[in-house]
């Protein structure tokens, strides 16, 4: 999951050299922009988090018993941020999904809005229209490659759970697609 | 098998977390169960199509640890000043000389700072230096103004005693005249007193006479007329 070189960075870090700590944070900015990014679909916010992220890291390094284990503790250190953010901010109330797939921006339809623009950005729609919980996991698995059992260490779950949420996660997203008329226009583009 | 495990099947095959054994057996047991492939088919399509998902990649660091401070200042330094500061200590000290007498030339052009030597000895002037400097001052000179400044000093003493020994005067003066001032207005209260003291005692004294007399005269009239009384 992470490189070689990263553990011996953490030990140095944790011993207060500042360079380690620098190069550490130019070889994860990148996966936690990312992360977060496809979590809040919106890039100052994603800034905002990576930066948060990193400074709690950088705060709460020495409590890192293990530093072979660094990258699943670094994405739950993003994860709750995450969902900090979202609780502060009071965003994506819950909702039955019914209520909130019927358009994607209330203007049109789903098929038109796709002549104007791109397909990724109505994917973020409907990723944002997902429970939290799943959306995470999806991001986790389709994203940034992890295995099962590595997603339920950063989430602290059983892996069955977080199997579970995956599945559900992309039958709402297909529902959703499907019902923006999407699915069989760009299924059948491959 | 129940639906959590087809759920976690599903998983595990779209993801490709199984053995080759598992897949074949679940491949085989999809042949099976139409419907499921069905269902996996579309969970296949849908992660297809989040390929699609856009992303904005950040253009620049987002954070960057302040170096530390020693390593910040050795190479915030130019190199010049680093040059500067590895000199000899010896080499230092002249350098700071020669700084030091290229300041005083410079001060001392701009202020118009004169030196040289006369017949007298050397001389130091700012500006123009005039013929009686540069001649200095005669040992008769030097005389007559030492007595003239000590001959100064002694009016100056002079008028100084006198003045102190007059405002000692006038303080004395004061001081005597407040004491006498005091002591006659205690002189005037205490007699004050006393007169009201010998009026007051004359008044009881007069009132006491008349109470005696009155007394008296109640006393006679009873002796004078018995009669009344055994009436």
């Amino acid at each position: 999951m992470e490189h070689k070189d990263d553990t011996l960075l953490v030990k140095r870090a944790q011993r207060g050299d500042t360079e380690a700590f620098n190069l550490l944070m130019m070889r994860w900015q990148g996966k936690v922009y990312r992360f977060t990014y496809r979590y809040f679909a919106d890039s100052d916010d994603a800034k905002e988090i990576t930066q948060k992220t990193f400074i709690t890291v950088y705060q709460k390094l020495d409590t890192l018993d293990d530093p072979g284990k660094f990258s699943s503790w670094m994405y739950r250190v993003a994860n709750n941020l995450c969902l900090d953010e979202l609780k502060r901010a009071g965003r994506r109330k819950a909702q039955p999904l019914e209520n909130v797939i019927e358009t994607p921006n209330g203007n049109g339809t789903p098929a038109k809005d796709l002549e104007s623009k791109e397909l990724g950005e109505v994917l973020h729609k409907a990723m944002m229209l997902l429970p939290d919980e799943q959306r995470v996991v999806i991001i986790f698995k389709e994203f940034e490659g992890l295995k099962f059992r590595e997603i339920a260490e950063i989430l602290d779950e059983p892996e069955n759970t977080v199997k579970s949420r995956m599945y559900y996660g992309l039958r709402s997203l297909r529902e959703i697609l499907k019902k923006w008329n999407i699915q069989h226009e760009y299924l059948n583009y491959d | 098998m129940t639906e959590q495990e087809t759920r976690n099947l599903f998983m595990d095959y779209l993801y490709n977390e199984m053995n080759d054994k598992q897949k074949q057996t679940f491949e085989a047991y999809l042949k099976d169960h139409p419907e499921l492939k069905k269902e996996l088919d579309e969970l296949a399509e849908t992660r297809n199509i989040l390929q699609f998902m856009s992303l904005d990649e950040p253009d620049q660091k987002l954070v960057m640890m302040a170096p530390e401070p020693d390593a910040g200042e050795k190479t915030n330094q130019p190199a010049e000043k680093t040059a500067l500061l590895n000199l000899h200590p010896a080499i230092k000290t002249v350098l700071a000389v020669a700084a030091s007498v290229l300041i005083l030339m410079i001060g001392a052009s701009i202020s118009g700072l004169n030196m040289g030597q006369a017949e007298d000895g050397f001389y130091l002037a700012f500006g123009d230096v005039s013929a009686q400097a540069e001649e200095g001052i005669s040992e008769e000179q030097v005389l007559m103004l030492t007595e003239q400044i000590r001959e100064e000093n002694a009016l100056l003493m002079t008028a100084m005693l006198e003045q102190a020994r007059a405002d000692q005067h006038a303080q004395l003066q004061e001081a005597l005249t407040l004491l006498t001032d005091y002591y006659e207005t205690r002189r005037q209260q205490d007699l004050m007193l006393v007169a009201e003291g010998l009026m007051q005692l004359e008044e009881n004294t007069y009132h006491r006479f008349r109470q005696t007399d009155e007394t008296l005269d109640d006393i006679i009239y009873a002796l004078s007329y018995p009669t009344n009384i055994d009436d």
